[in-house]
């Protein structure tokens, strides 16, 4: 995903030529092994997390997921994302407008600094926000003689999140915005345009498909997150536990149809973006090819 | 409006793009920036547009009587088109060539009506009636480039700036635009600079060319001063081709070889080390010595595919050397490859250290 949206269109214009294809009982062999491999590692595990769900039917699956505590988690996993995505995406467009469009002292260190997140284990991500916020950490005292709680609560919660889905948003604009330029923006600019208006008018209908794409892999990521919340939720039922946490929960209770239950809506969350994903994607791709075909044809006016 | 800028200086870092340099444009002149790259030219575009601030302690930038050099981007009414057009590539033709009205705080705003009649008015001058509805990437690289000039002309600018603006279009698209440019400016007569590397666009487009190097200016004059009288030695090599013989000056005269040309600006009696300049196209060719003074060279390659015919040659020093001539004297002397000839110039430049 570091490298941006795939634009080529050439793997559509590949013929497949005799000299560089393999027998076919080769071929059938390779197809065979690679769906053999896919439905043990990916369908299967979907329709057993559905399968065990709805085992004991719809009703105990409903009361599963409607359960206070459940319902509670599920809430919590709406507010992080709903916080979180938000303060990416200001965040990453801040930071790849500097990248792109201005040239500063520092800049390739930020450029590491923002891969970080991806870089460090969520769990050692979640031990910085202890071991700053906790009781015996760096602001523990001056933050409980504030009365303000953040480890064990849900401030800590967000921030975890935040610090592990950083990355997304910015990782996705920077090379777009780089490859894109500052002349469009000079032009509004020249034109009488002000910053914002031009912000608005020109850089953002530009780099839509991309932040749209970020959005939906920080999304998913900040819904799924595991690791670093795990270590700052301090796993209060109900308070501070969020969708993934309370699937842990559950299961370590033997309850397994309503962690399957939980689960479930995990996974269909994640395929649901996994087919706004694909959609975006095509979406952007399909853009791009045609401008390309019509820069082609356009030369020959 | 005239165009004034004095003693500006412009640091990249420790580059020094441009170095104090003053240029006046007269009102409604076509003036072309001529330089190879990193001479300055376009940082100097660009300090004139407002997208580059010149380092402190430059000088005041008029345009006309007012100083507009505190003033941002966007207040000094400069119309600027790109090297490669910066359409804005979501909006459609007519949106692009609307985008500084619309833009406009809504006292200022003309109405919608209106707006559609001056892009209507500005698609027929630049000959695009009927493509309004296109977006950028379904146009050529002409139409694209014309519709930049459109846009930068819709919000009626004071001046209009233009960074190397065929640079990159095809041989031939770029002939029709640049004799295009020179008759809508024959039209409009609006104030116009351009960028460019290429002396023949520039002797072809401009009123007045202003040549730099380096940071700096060097000659600044109506295309044929420039080119029959360059100030400088850049200015001769950056103007075409051009044959040199290191030779000698002394009491107003320089030598090379058994060639003795006046140069009254060297009067003293010591010898000092001279370059002297010969265009390929002031060189005469003959078979046989004749009375004047000439240099003897053999005939190296001869090209004849052209308005003109090419001659490579060698002189007996073993100095490459260029000639050209017509196809009527070319067929009369009937010389060829490997031949002697003897090489006299017509017309040359001297410069000394």
């Amino acid at each position: 995903m570091a490298g941006g949206l795939p634009s080529g269109t050439s793997a559509t214009r590949e013929a497949r030529s005799p000299v560089t294809t393999e027998p076919g009982f080769v071929r059938r062999l390779l197809i065979a092994l690679a769906l053999l491999f896919l439905s043990l590692f990916l369908f299967l595990p979907i329709v057993a997390v559905f399968a065990q769900a709805l085992e004991k039917g719809l009703e105990v699956y409903f009361a599963s997921i409607t359960e206070p505590t459940a319902w509670a988690a599920i809430q919590l996993t709406i507010l992080t994302t709903a916080i979180v995505v938000p303060v990416n995406i200001a965040f990453g467009l801040a930071a790849a407008w500097a990248i792109a469009k201005f040239e500063f002292k520092g800049k390739n260190i930020l450029i590491t600094v923002i891969d970080l997140p991806f870089t460090v284990s969520p769990v050692i991500s979640g031990l910085i926000f202890v071991l700053l916020f906790g009781l015996h950490g760096w602001f523990g005292e001056w933050l409980s003689d504030m009365n303000i709680q953040i480890i064990f609560a849900v401030p800590g919660i967000i921030l975890a999140t935040l610090f592990v889905t950083l990355p997304f948003v910015a990782r996705e604009l920077i090379p777009l915005m780089q490859s894109q330029g500052t002349e469009e923006e000079e032009t509004a600019l020249v034109l009488g345009a002000s910053g914002w208006k031009t912000f608005w008018l020109v850089t953002l209908p530009n780099i839509k498909w991309g932040l749209l794409y970020g959005v939906i892999l920080c999304s998913a990521r900040a819904m799924g997150e595991f690791g670093a919340v795990s270590v700052v939720s301090g796993h209060i039922r109900g308070l501070t536990n969020t969708m993934t946490l309370h699937v842990e929960i559950l299961y370590n209770e033997y309850n397994f149809t309503a962690a399957f239950a939980v689960a479930s809506l995990l996974t269909f969350l994640a395929l649901i973006t996994l087919a706004v994903k694909s959609l975006v994607e095509w979406r952007s791709r399909r853009q791009a090819t045609l401008e390309e075909q019509d820069a082609v044809e356009g030369d020959w006016q | 409006m005239s165009i004034e800028v004095r003693n500006i200086t412009k640091h990249f870092g420790k580059f020094a793009a441009l170095k104090d340099v003053s240029l006046h444009v007269p009102t409604g002149e076509l003036v072309a920036l001529l330089g190879p790259s990193g001479s300055g030219k376009t940082t100097l575009l660009r300090i004139i547009a407002g997208l580059e601030v010149p380092d402190p302690g430059s000088g005041p930038i008029f345009f006309h009587d007012e100083d507009v050099a505190g003033m941002r981007v966007g207040e000094r009414q400069v119309g600027f088109v790109f090297q490669h057009y910066a359409l804005f590539r979501h909006m459609t033709v007519f949106s692009n060539i609307a985008f500084g009205l619309r833009v406009r705080s809504r006292e200022e705003r003309p109405s919608r009506q209106e707006i559609k009649q001056k892009v209507q008015r500005l698609l027929d001058l630049v000959q695009l009636a009927g493509i309004a509805n296109r977006y950028p990437s379904q146009l050529s690289g002409g139409q694209r480039q014309r519709v930049a000039l459109a846009r930068a002309l819709a919000v009626e600018p004071r001046v209009l700036l233009l960074d190397e603006p065929f640079g990159a279009l095809d041989a031939k698209v770029r002939q029709d635009l640049r004799r295009w440019l020179r008759r809508l400016h024959d039209e409009i007569h609006l104030t116009s600079v351009f960028v460019t590397h290429d002396q023949d666009e520039a002797v072809e487009v401009a009123d007045r060319l202003v040549v730099m190097n380096e940071g700096r200016i060097e000659q600044v004059g109506a295309p044929q001063d420039v080119f029959h009288h360059p100030a400088s030695e850049f200015v001769m090599h950056f103007m075409g081709m051009v044959n040199i013989f290191h030779g000698k000056a002394k009491s107003g005269r320089a030598y090379f070889g058994s060639l003795v040309f006046d140069y009254p600006e060297y009067s003293s009696a010591e010898p000092k080390p001279a370059r002297i300049f010969v265009r390929p196209h002031d060189i005469d060719i003959e078979i046989s010595s004749g009375t004047g003074e000439a240099l003897v060279a053999v005939v190296e390659r001869v090209n004849s595919a052209g308005p003109q015919v090419k001659l490579e040659l060698t002189s007996e020093s073993g100095e490459p050397l260029q000639a050209v001539l017509s196809h009527e004297r070319y067929r009369s002397l009937r010389v060829s490859r490997g031949d002697s000839v003897y090489v006299i110039p017509r017309d040359v430049r001297v410069f000394t250290e």
